[in-house]
């Protein structure tokens, strides 16, 4: 997964309905601008990363996409659906649709596993208790743990609440899970343990994925296009390949401060800066 | 001076600012509560009952405590200045019509302020930091009919009755100073007790103790869903809950007792 080529993204772009749709999208915080008009296409069954340091505005984007927040100006739509309409109601249909993995996982800590899993199920569907049971079962399954239904968020490690996190994100069998930044915390063995599954799911649900990482040999390995975001703007969009080939992303890659528009320091009036003026 | 003004009005936009949001989270515990559960989305009662043995079973201990030891204080003081005018007969009289419509009430609140406030503002604060609220929104369920109902249905159901175990409490410690230390006749403490009370006095103990209940449960569920930043907001927001609830508290006690007064 990874090494796809222009004509297999023409295939998919010919094939895949756009999920997401992010037009002219700008986010300030208060005289902080962090997003300065973000185009962004989505299609069903792609994986998208979004790469960029940290503070360059990819966690703003995934939390405008997940109605989590509402965009100052331009339109974020899921499924065609604006997400920046007031009424919440009226995003709970979309909300269904898509499962997010969290940073710190968020698993609620008054519930157990198998209740953080199920809250979804029972919440939003009619199904029996025997079938929600069952179904938490499987999702967990799905994630590569067994019989921890019955344990407290408190007492997993690290890597199985981000595995349990997933569980919970796939409880409804979403058409789009949102991860952000994954791979935070966690050791390079169970970070490539959390990658595969990442792949497993896309390729088993054709779920569309949109990952905000920085962690780059898990991007390449899981992409099938990629952004780099950098100073709220999207300055390299394209295969993992074409990403490898582009200066600005090799500079980021390599934490190089010589690509250009990355890294690069105006050194004057530093001094003075230092010195309070002197 | 400027910087007097400019403290002043900053407390005043924060309080003002508070205000708001303690209106918003109650008008939308309403629409919960009273609309909602006819559209299909009952309330969660079991996770209500859950949080009504927290609220009230366990803070039982910590009310009895300050009740019977007010009490048992304010018994050695009533009773030495009644003694001066030859009446300390009826420190039953004064133990009993102050409790009921003051201070079983009040102590009371301001116990649960801090346990109850605090313990609330701490909690949906470190889910707040923790993206365990975005996790409930993004999952197309809502904050309030899910953390905030619950727990304020609890405070409002709990904090009445914990008051007036507050009240029998704090009576029967001026009870023990009373009669078991200063030799009063027993039949003569609870006699004068009863006699000067009226409904009105149990009433307006009700009435303040859910007033109280209400300041209490909506500011610390208010503090908590407006944590900024992680462990010093949590904090911050958990002493923000007790001070707001305890004024809060204080300037109703007033209001309610002057409207009772003048009324």
């Amino acid at each position: 997964m990874g090494a796809i080529d222009d004509t297999t993204i023409d295939a998919t772009s010919a094939r895949g309905e756009i999920v997401i749709d992010c037009r002219g999208v700008k986010k300030s915080y208060g005289d902080r601008e962090i997003l300065h008009g973000i185009d962004l296409v989505v299609r069903k069954g792609e994986t998208l990363v979004i790469m960029g340091g940290s503070g360059h505005g990819k966690s703003t984007l995934l939390r405008l996409m997940i109605g989590a927040e509402r965009a100052d100006a331009g339109e974020v739509r899921l499924f065609g659906q604006d997400m920046s309409v007031s009424d919440e109601q009226t995003l709970y249909p979309i909300k269904k649709r898509f499962g997010v993995l969290f940073q710190s996982s968020a698993l609620y800590g008054s519930m157990t596993v198998g209740e953080n899993i199920s809250l979804p199920l029972e919440e939003h569907t009619d199904l029996d208790r025997k079938i929600i049971d069952i179904i938490v079962k499987l999702k967990l399954e799905q994630v590569g743990l067994r019989k921890c239904e019955n344990l407290m968020p408190s007492e997993l490690s690290g890597g199985m609440r981000k595995r349990v996190g997933l569980a919970r994100a796939i409880a409804l069998d979403p058409e789009i899970i949102f991860y952000d930044e994954p791979g935070a915390g966690l050791d390079p063995v169970v970070l490539s343990q959390i990658d595969q599954l990442i792949i497993g799911l896309s390729d088993k649900l054709g779920v569309a994925s949109i990952v905000v990482t920085h962690e780059m040999s898990s991007a390449f390995r899981i992409a099938d296009r990629m952004v780099l975001l950098y100073n709220g703007r999207i300055i390299a969009d394209g295969t993992p390949e074409e990403m490898r080939r582009n200066s600005a992303v090799d500079a980021f890659v390599n934490g190089r401060s010589d690509g250009g528009e990355i890294g690069a320091r105006d050194g004057a009036g530093f001094v003075e800066d230092l010195l309070g003026g002197k | 001076m400027t910087d007097l003004l400019a403290q002043v009005g900053r407390g005043g936009i924060a309080v003002g600012s508070f205000l708001v949001d303690f209106g918003r989270l109650l008008r939308s515990f309403l629409y919960w509560t009273v609309i909602a559960p006819f559209k299909g989305y009952p309330i969660r009662m079991h996770e209500a009952a859950r949080q009504s043995v927290r609220v009230g079973v366990q803070s039982i201990p910590i009310v009895f405590l300050v009740n019977f030891f007010v009490g048992a204080t304010l018994a050695f003081t009533v009773a030495e200045i009644l003694n001066l005018f030859g009446a300390n007969a009826y420190t039953g009289a004064v133990m009993g019509v102050g409790f009921w419509r003051e201070l079983g009430p009040l102590l009371t609140g301001i116990v649960m302020a801090g346990y109850v406030g605090a313990s609330l503002a701490a909690e949906i604060g470190t889910m707040k930091v923790g993206e365990e609220i975005m996790a409930l929104e993004a999952s197309a369920l809502n904050p309030v009919r899910f953390l905030a109902v619950p727990r304020l249905l609890a405070v409002l159901a709990m904090v009445p009755v914990v008051t007036l175990m507050g009240t029998v409490f704090g009576i029967y410690g001026g009870y023990i100073v009373c009669v078991g230390v200063l030799g009063q006749n027993a039949s003569v403490y609870w006699d004068q007790m009863i006699e000067p009370m009226e409904n009105v006095d149990i009433r307006l103990g009700l009435i303040k103790s859910f007033i109280f209940a209400t300041i209490v449960g909506v500011t610390g569920l208010v503090q908590g869903f407006r944590v900024r930043g992680g462990a010093e907001g949590v904090g911050a927001a958990t002493t923000n809950a007790v001070v707001y609830s305890i004024i809060f508290i204080i300037v109703a006690d007033l209001a309610v007792t002057a409207l009772h007064y003048f009324g």
